[in-house]
């Protein structure tokens, strides 16, 4: 047996069928399934190990509605990776079978080329300026922005720096949410940090949560040695998905560049609060705020009492608490795309959480969350901006905040 | 896997496609419950109305096929897990509460309805349905009333038998009965009612309850006491009850449980204790202090080497943490954990402990105990890893010594979790041939085909 395999199997047999994910599989809790639930993703993955089937389509249909949130991993007493064991089917999925079509254009073909991923944008940017809505699901779309963040943003030379970062900016910020770079420059540029912009490619993440291995790797390999010959003292992520997979490059390349690497990984909040300890603003930012909790964030990254801690040290904000502020939105990359009708009841119920605590604004980690609570907000009709926890401590730094893009 | 065309194609005409699943992955997500024991149906069906599942058990009575049916699938006897080629009934579509009655105390429900779901929504009305299996979160009615599900309260409020009123259940050939109703006395006629309750899905399909309800308690309070040995705790637990102070609960954690725990947690327990007693009691707020001082001053009396109470929310869930934790800390010990529970009177608690460490040296196992000390409700949980048969040969025989070791101190195989699969080749320890036969012949009476989930409680092939 592989070392894989052994994995797989070690993570299977830690199950105990104790049922629990129940309890708080979103995907369960919609379907009220027992194929949807996280202990039914192990027992396949264990008779795919098995041989007992092959990687048929309701195989790949059920592998491929998991939102990898790890509420499962989280809650199960026996500490069961379901989401790594949902990976690995996706993987041998694609490994027996390829890629489907559509994916393996956008995962091969643009995904591993920047400037193909910035004329997309520019040419989705351009649909939308016409006005035409192709199918629902296009309110899933964000405001494509014309000429990507890097390009149009660049840090200020500092004299004499504390700390030299590396700012991975990720696709959303680079193509959607430029405010959201902004406020990251601003803020660190506020606490002496000097930050270097070097060439960057996709996380991979996407790649890798469809279980295309080799392009994940890829991708992997071009951001450890660019980033790393910047020589910087740490690499700064303002995604929490972002965040994790470049965390988990290490295991993902298993060599020593790639791990030092990814042990200078620091999500922007967490970086702000343990390693720069940031400066407390003075200006009053007079919001009542609530604060999302990405999956890729707490549960990924254990980052969930940062976000909050800069939150209080905001003058004039007042946080309120949204019910189970760390269930998962629904977003999960793709699959607003690939499960819409599922997407959209799970984001519902963030929705409702939302509305309940009256808050003004909404806050969070991560500008895939961001994108998809504007959606749940505008189709429920509440009018209440997103933004991202640096951007209200930009603020409050007294840097204006650009008109909140709306989906 | 023989797949039965024929039946499954009459199935959808009679339920809808999308309430019949039969290819082989969904088949395997119905393979399983909380046990270690599988096996793959042929179909599972999932009904919405008593009206289906009287269809579905008349088609299969018809064609002669084993039929199981199946709650949250969180048993801990292998009730659940489908005899192979058989039709699963998934019962968790039928989750409504149909009705709560605070003027009759009752609550009217759907098989389907998961346990804390109905304990939410009562207590919110002021009411209290007090049999809460750990497992609460998930299992659901129709599997808490087809095992008999107990839990820590057991020992005050009693199981899931002492509050079911009434009865609709479907039987082998399709038949729909009521017994028992919406009233506190009812004596005409045999007590079906208890005959199904506890029967796991053996002699009818449960599709709606009548379930009492009593107050809910005002307030509640909880106490640590650790215990140098085993026989000082137990009598401890002797003297609170002869007291006249019942405890809402009374767990119990063993030494190596205790070490489990401390070396997952951190919380600094003691490990120079060969038992934690964790007491809580509940009732009007007024009378909870004096039982907190009757308890404590007992626990010092007895020999406890330390007793904490709780004053205040946070340090109520703090005593409580260790025991919740039992689950996460034992899997670090060893990936698998055969949960049993044993049970005898009360004052054999400790006789049962000692033989099962005994046992444990003897076949060279883990075995952790806690439990429900209180009503003599012990879970032994054997620390084995799946992927070593021998390991696994050694944890079978143990376990068959730990059910002798109950039987013989008056105890009996199972307080809470059922017979099943798992403990069916032991049931005539317990009943001998003479009681065994008197219980095949009810079966048969209910289930002359023996169709309905065949192989559990007896053990062996159908019929
Ligand atoms: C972590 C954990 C903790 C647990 N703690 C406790 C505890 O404290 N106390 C306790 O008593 N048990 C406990 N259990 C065992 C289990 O949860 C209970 O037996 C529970 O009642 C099972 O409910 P379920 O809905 O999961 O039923 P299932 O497992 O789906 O089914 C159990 C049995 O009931 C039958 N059945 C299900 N629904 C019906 C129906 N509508 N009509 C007829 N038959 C039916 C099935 O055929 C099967 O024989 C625990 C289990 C786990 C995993
Ligand atoms: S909670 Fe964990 S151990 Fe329990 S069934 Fe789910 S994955 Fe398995
Ligand atoms: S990762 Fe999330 S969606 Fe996937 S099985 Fe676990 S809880 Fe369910």
């Amino acid at each position: 047996m592989s070392n894989e395999a052994k994995a797989v199997k070690d993570q299977v047999n830690r199950c105990s069928k104790c049922g629990s994910c129940r309890e708080v599989c979103p995907v369960f809790i919609e379907m009220n399934s027992e194929p949807w639930v996280a202990r039914a993703r192990v027992q396949l993955a264990s008779a795919a190990l098995e041989h007992q089937v092959d990687f048929s389509h309701r195989y790949k249909e059920i592998m491929e509605s998991c939102l990898l949130c790890k509420a499962c991993v989280a809650h199960c007493p026996n500490g069961v990776r379901v989401d790594k064991l949902v990976l690995w089917a996706r993987q041998e999925a694609v490994k027996r079978q390829g890629l489907a079509f559509i994916k393996k254009v956008l995962l091969h073909n643009i995904l591993r080329y920047n400037y193909r991923l910035d004329l997309m944008a520019k040419i989705l940017a351009a649909y939308q300026a016409t006005g035409i809505r192709l199918t629902p699901k296009d309110n899933l779309l964000p405001h494509f922005r014309t000429v990507p963040f890097r390009r149009l943003w660049h840090p200020k030379k500092l004299k004499k720096p504390s700390l030299v970062v590396a700012y991975f900016t990720g696709c959303m910020t680079q193509y959607v949410y430029h405010q959201t770079g902004r406020a990251v420059l601003h803020v660190l540029e506020e606490n002496n940090v000097q930050v270097v912009l070097p060439e960057q490619w996709c996380c991979g993440m996407p790649a890798l949560a469809a279980g295309d291995l080799q392009t994940a790797r890829a991708l992997a390999e071009r951001n450890v040695e660019s980033l790393t010959k910047a020589g910087v003292d740490y690499i700064i992520t303002d995604c929490a998905s972002c965040g994790e997979m470049l965390k988990g490059y290490g295991q993902l390349l298993g060599n020593d560049m790639a791990r030092k690497f990814s042990g200078i990984v620091q999500d922007v909040s967490f970086f702000l609060v343990h390693t720069i300890g940031f400066r407390h603003p003075d200006k009053k930012v007079p919001l009542v705020v609530t604060y999302h909790d990405p999956c890729h964030l707490k549960r990924g990254q254990g980052t969930w009492a940062e976000p909050r801690k800069i939150l209080a040290g905001i003058p004039g904000l007042t946080l309120v608490e949204m019910a189970e502020s760390d269930r998962c939105c629904g977003s999960a990359g793709s699959f607003g795309f690939t499960h819409y009708d599922l997407s959209m009841k799970i984001l519902q119920r963030k929705v409702e959480n939302i509305r309940a605590t009256g808050a003004q604004a909404v806050a969070t980690g991560c500008p895939s969350c961001r994108l998809q609570i504007e959606c749940g907000l505008k189709k429920a009709d509440i009018s209440m901006p997103v933004v991202h926890t640096v951007e209200l401590l930009s603020r409050a730094y007294g840097l204006g905040m650009e008109g909140e893009a709306a989906c | 896997m023989k797949k039965n065309e024929k039946i499954i194609k009459q199935l959808i005409k009679l339920l809808g496609q999308e309430k019949v699943y039969s290819s082989l992955e969904d088949c395997l997500c119905y393979s399983y419950d909380g046990t270690f024991r599988t096996g793959v149906p042929s179909v599972v069906v999932r009904p919405s109305s008593t009206q289906e599942v009287a269809s579905v058990m008349k088609l299969a009575s018809q064609e002669n096929i084993p039929v199981v049916p199946r709650g949250a699938g969180t048993g801990l006897s292998g009730g659940a897990v489908p005899v192979e080629g058989s039709v699963v009934i998934d019962l968790t579509s039928m989750n409504r509460i149909l009705k709560v009655d605070p003027a009759n105390m009752l609550a009217v429900v759907e098989p389907g309805v998961v346990t804390a779901h109905l304990h939410k929504t009562v207590e919110e009305m002021g009411l209290f349905y007090p049999p809460d299996p750990s497992s609460a979160n998930v299992s659901t009615i129709g599997g808490n009333i087809a095992e008999c599900a107990g839990g820590p309260r057991g020992l005050k409020y009693g199981v899931t038998r002492d509050y079911v009123l009434g009865l609709e259940v479907v039987l082998a050939g399709g038949e729909v009965i009521n017994c028992g109703g919406e009233t506190i006395k009812n004596v005409s006629g045999y007590d079906l009612c208890r005959l199904f309750v506890g029967s796991e899905g053996t002699l009818g399909i449960v599709t709606r309850a009548v379930l009492r309800l009593i107050p809910k308690p005002e307030a509640r309070r909880t106490i640590r006491a650790d215990f140098k040995t085993i026989e000082e705790a137990a009598e401890t637990i002797t003297a609170i009850l002869s007291a006249g102070v019942i405890p809402a609960a009374l767990e119990i954690m063993d030494d190596v449980t205790i070490r489990c725990v401390e070396n997952y947690l951190r919380v600094g327990l003691p490990l120079d204790v060969e038992a934690i007693l964790l007491i809580e009691v509940d009732g009007p707020a007024l009378s909870l202090p004096e039982q907190v001082k009757t308890i404590a001053a007992l626990c010092q009396q007895y020999g406890a080497a330390r007793v904490r109470v709780a004053e205040t929310k946070e340090e109520e869930t703090e005593l409580w943490r260790a025991r919740k934790s039992v689950s996460p800390a034992v899997v670090q010990v060893k990936p698998t954990k055969i949960s049993e529970d044993a049970t005898v009177p009360r004052k054999n608690v400790p006789a049962l402990i000692k033989a099962i460490k005994e046992i444990a040296r003897r076949y060279n196992l883990d075995i952790v105990i806690f439990g429900h000390a209180g009503d003599g409700n012990l879970h032994p949980n054997i620390l084995v890893d799946k992927s070593n048969p021998e390991e696994m040969e050694r944890a079978e025989r143990a376990i068959a010594e730990i059910f002798q070791a109950a039987l013989s101190l008056g105890g009996t195989l199972s307080g809470e979790h059922g017979i099943g699969l798992l403990k069916a080749p032991f049931l005539e320890m317990e009943y001998g041939q003479s009681g065994v036969a008197l219980m095949r012949r009810i079966k048969e009476a209910l289930d002359p085909r023996g169709i309905l989930n065949p192989g559990k409680i007896f053990g062996g092939a159908r019929n």
